[in-house]
């Protein structure tokens, strides 16, 4: 509890600092919006291209697509120095981190928030109301449907978040681990956007596995949208996310040990 | 007197490993074995008890930045043991952290874009300080170190003096027993720097607060620390009072003396001469070999003496001979 009410202090600060910046700010919430933007016309053209995906409906794929922007983008927002993790190491500041009586994680996280990345949230939340509001309609989905769906969506925030943890404790040892997110955390969530039936069968696998984006929609979703899987598809989420967080925390407890720091 | 800081056979190695550019590099990296070992600490153990004030000194690179890291918990020593309060800053890194304070003086502790204020604030709730205890702390602060005036100015726009103080309030706000100060007056003008030293003496001698201090400026060596830690290639070189330090390594004492006339020839005896400029010759001598009063009577053998000065070896020149000794 206490934790919490430090972090939330510690965050206010970061974004009242954050507030100095405005004009950085708005640019880059700008840009942000282009790119966005840009993806969603690439998933519209892809769409309109070829109404099915290996058996998935447009609207169905735009709540796998929406729920994998929410996770992301919640990701995100709350976590942008994992994101950039590998300066802390490069130029040391990691050292004013371990001098604190608190977690290093909860420092670290507290240090930045990234509201802009909420406009990524907002446009999955969009295709996903539409998307869900389409298979209501059609009497595919209930309501509880929906709110299970949105739940999972911030489960996978957390799987995510564990996912790119783990590899940002990469850098402990090399120094290096932004451009391990590339393909640890933005290729996979990327492909997550898509059914996860359309990749070849390695690729499935690592998929669930080491890098279990698929959790964090296809595997339940397939099975809220009746089109396979057992009610344990649905629990695999929260076991997911449970086992990620667990793993990539004590990862990223034993690579502190090895943090070398810089020289003087 | 209990210890406050003990190290034991403290050993620090270092595999350096290439940071790569480029994604297929680091890839690469992951796998790859390619660096090189360096012993940046190696088999240090001292003990320094509370409310000491101890220098902590060493040529760059020397492995002093390392030690600190090594007490403060930043770093894990490769072996050996280390006792802060009591207790390991690996093991309990965050009870540790609680009674130490730390100020690096390369960089600051404090948040660049907001008021100082707001600083000491933040630090305040991450220390559990009450509202009455920061305020109480504030007004000390102020009268200490003259915070009063740019309290709430952000960090950036502080001038480095300004911010070094900031950093030493906040690095004392939660009243720690144990304070590691890593070149806190670097870059700072005699002013600063004898402000500085005012506060630390203060909080040494009337709160009792332990202090280890590293910097390049002996005259923070010689107006605050009561003894001195050198180390060298990783090594310890040496541990005891300054004027032990002096007189340890034979350090020659300066001895210059003005005759009524200029000797015939230059004086010979248990010392070398510096400089002889007609009447007046300066001879360096170790006083370890000899004492003062010998060597002016011996000077006095070449004629009558009309005046003498002596000159303690400076600390600077001391370490220097220690470090390319």
């Amino acid at each position: 509890m206490a934790a919490i009410r430090l972090y939330v202090q510690l965050v206010s600060a970061s974004l009242r600092a954050q507030m100095q910046y405005k004009v950085d700010f708005l640019v880059s919430l700008f840009f942000d919006a282009i790119l966005q933007s840009v993806d969603f016309a690439l998933l519209a053209a892809i769409m309109l291209r070829f109404p099915e995906i290996a058996g998935w409906t447009i609207y169905e794929i735009g709540i796998l697509y929406g729920m994998s922007w929410i996770a992301m983008s919640l990701y995100r927002t709350l976590a942008p120095e994992l994101h950039d993790f590998e300066a802390y190491i490069i130029q040391g500041t990691f050292d004013s981190l371990l001098i604190r009586p608190w977690p290093t994680l909860m420092v670290l996280l507290s240090r930045n928030l990234e509201l802009r990345k909420l406009g990524g949230a907002l446009q999955g939340f969009v295709v996903f109301w539409i998307s869900t509001n389409h298979l209501l309609a059609a009497g595919r989905i209930g309501w509880t449907d929906v709110l299970i769906m949105l739940g999972l969506a911030a489960i996978g925030t957390l799987i995510a978040f564990s996912i790119s943890l783990a590899t940002a404790t990469f850098a402990f040892w090399i120094g290096r681990s932004d451009d391990l997110q590339t393909f640890t955390m933005f290729a996979p969530i990327t492909a997550s956007q898509y059914p996860l039936t359309v990749f070849p069968g390695w690729l499935k696998g690592l998929l669930s596995s080491i890098l279990p984006v698929a959790f964090i929609n296809f595997v339940p979703v397939q099975y809220l949208l009746g089109k396979g899987g057992s009610v344990w598809s649905l629990a695999s989420s929260p076991i997911a996310a449970c086992i990620c967080l667990t793993v990539a925390y004590s990862f990223w407890r034993y690579g502190e040990r090895h943090y070398h720091s810089t020289g003087s | 007197m209990q210890p406050t800081i003990e190290t034991k056979n403290v050993t620090k190695r270092f595999r350096v490993a290439k940071a790569r550019q480029g994604f297929w590099n680091t890839v690469r990296g992951l796998f790859s074995n390619e660096g090189r070992d360096i012993v940046a600490v190696d088999d240090i153990s001292f003990t320094i008890e509370e409310g000491s004030f101890v220098g902590y000194l060493g040529p760059n690179g020397a492995g002093k930045s390392t030690t600190i890291k090594m007490m403060t918990g930043i770093l894990h020593p490769t072996s050996g043991e280390i006792r802060v309060a009591g207790m390991s800053p690996q093991h309990n890194r965050k009870e540790v952290a609680r009674r130490m304070g730390v100020v690096f003086g390369q960089r600051t502790q404090l948040w660049w874009d907001l008021p100082v204020r707001d600083s000491l604030e933040l630090l305040a709730a991450m220390y559990r300080v009450s509202g009455p205890d920061l305020q109480r702390s504030m007004r000390t602060f102020d009268e200490t170190l003259e915070i009063g005036p740019f309290l709430d100015v952000p960090v950036r726009k502080l001038s480095l003096g300004q911010r070094m103080r900031a950093d030493l309030a906040a690095a004392l706000l939660h009243r720690p027993s144990v304070v590691f100060l890593d070149e806190p007056t670097i870059g700072l003008d005699v002013v600063a720097k004898s402000g500085i030293r005012r506060f630390l003496r203060e909080i040494n001698r009337k709160e009792g607060v332990t202090i280890l201090l590293t910097t390049h400026d002996m005259d923070d060596i010689e107006q605050l620390c009561s003894r001195v830690i050198v180390i060298n290639h990783g090594r310890l070189v040496f541990d005891g009072d300054i004027d032990h330090l002096r007189t340890s390594l034979g350090a020659p004492t300066l001895l210059t003396v003005e005759y009524a006339t200029a000797p015939a020839s230059s004086p010979i005896g248990p010392w070398n001469v510096v400089e002889q400029a007609g009447a007046v010759v300066t001879v360096a001598f170790d006083r370890t070999a000899c004492t003062a009063g010998e060597v002016i009577a011996r000077l006095s053998q070449f004629g009558e003496l009309r005046d003498v000065h002596m000159s303690e070896p400076n600390i600077e020149t001391v370490i220097e001979r220690m470090y390319t000794g």
